[in-house]
């Protein structure tokens, strides 16, 4: 998997991501690695409400698991990964969190293929910063081949 | 300077030089470390995966400063030092040793290579893991121990410590959540294994020592 299809899969798994598992992937950034009864702790939940969500995460790998003995506290150790960090960052990020408020939303005030293209330039721009030009490139156009389609489509003024 | 002949390695300039770039190495891995156990961080310091990170960051910035000074001798300076222990794991990191070039139409098939990136990455995984099982360890020992306590006794102080903490977030969350834990139907055991696991994670294990230290000596 090359740079720009992480890039564009930590962009579809943090818009997939739910409060709790926000939350979850916080925490583990912050305190670091925890069993999953120290994880559910943490948010103020109990186990069997963070195991499905960490399951989740795990399968879209954001999060990661290590075979521990920590007794009454479990024997998975959950670590964050780096897509997981990466994921973590574009939701703190202002401008995503904005987009999201706009998504949700209930007044259509910008539209999906719209939001799209600026995150693809957002992206881009993570790529140029990353120095990865060529991605970042890549990122450009798609935002700019949205753009142009909603252009002659009278989507944008 | 003179110096007995038994010290005379002291007056080696490119050890000094090394051990300059090495060290700026270690500091990365100290970062690296303090970076993933914020909360933990002394604890997981004094881990032998730590060593093995340290120790490896160490060697590389300092065998890079001995290749270094080696193919170009006017770098041996302390600045080129200084600048190779900050500089290693960009240079580190994006090697790749090349073991074989094939010809022709699998020219850009897959190659034999060593990433170097690949290689350091395994190495901090294991050393991650080798923390993360030690500080685990530790974790479900002082379970153990605090488990010999009343329900009670561990409840009033994990409120306690809730009330007095100047740097909590939602305290009131916090006490909701005892009370729900508190109603469940499990045993005591239980209850207080979650408690003790409020404590360990949101005022560290510092605070469960002293609750241990605190309740030994009252019952002394």
């Amino acid at each position: 998997m090359n740079e720009s299809q992480l890039d564009l899969k930590i962009l579809a798994a943090a818009r997939r991501l739910t409060d709790l598992q926000r939350q979850l992937l916080q925490c583990l950034k912050d305190k670091g690695p925890g069993l999953l009864l120290e994880l559910a702790v943490r948010v103020l939940k109990f186990p069997e409400d963070v195991y499905e969500p960490l399951r989740e995460l795990q399968a879209n790998g954001l999060v990661e698991t290590q075979s521990v003995s920590g007794g009454q506290f479990g024997s998975e150790l959950y670590t964050l990964t780096g897509a997981g960090a990466g994921v973590l960052r574009l939701v703190n990020d202002p401008m995503f969190q904005r987009e999201a408020q706009a998504a949700a939303s209930p007044t259509p005030s910008l539209e999906p293929r719209r939001q799209e293209a600026e995150l693809l330039n957002k992206l881009g721009d993570l790529a140029k910063e990353k120095g990865d030009l060529d991605g970042a490139m890549n990122f450009y156009k798609q935002a700019l081949d949205i753009t142009r389609e909603l252009s002659a489509g009278g989507g944008l003024p | 300077m003179n110096l007995p002949p038994y010290l005379a390695w002291l007056d080696n300039q490119t050890l000094w030089l090394t051990m300059l770039a090495g060290s700026v190495g270690a500091v990365w891995a100290l970062s690296e470390i303090i970076g993933e156990f914020r909360a933990e961080t002394g604890r997981a310091l004094r881990t032998s995966g730590a060593w093995l990170l340290v120790i490896v960051n160490f060697g590389a910035a300092a065998l890079i400063f001995l290749l270094a000074i080696n193919l170009a001798p006017a770098a041996r300076n302390w600045l080129s030092a200084l600048f190779i222990g900050l500089a290693w794991p960009t240079v580190f990191r994006n090697v790749t040793l090349k073991l074989a070039q094939p010809l022709g139409e699998t020219k850009d098939a897959e190659t034999a290579a060593i990433r170097l990136e690949q290689v350091y990455a395994n190495v901090q995984k294991l050393a991650l893991q080798l923390i993360n099982s030690v500080l685990t360890r530790q974790r479900a020992r002082l379970l153990a121990e605090t488990l010999r306590f009343d329900l009670e006794e561990i409840v009033n102080y994990t409120r306690r410590m809730i009330a007095i903490s100047p740097q909590q977030q939602k305290p009131d969350d916090k006490l909701t959540w005892i009370d729900s834990l508190l109603e469940r139907d499990i045993d005591d055991d239980a209850k207080k294994t979650y408690l003790v696991a409020l404590v360990m994670n949101d005022f560290t294990r510092g605070a469960l020592d002293d609750f241990i230290k605190e309740h030994k000596n009252r019952r002394a």
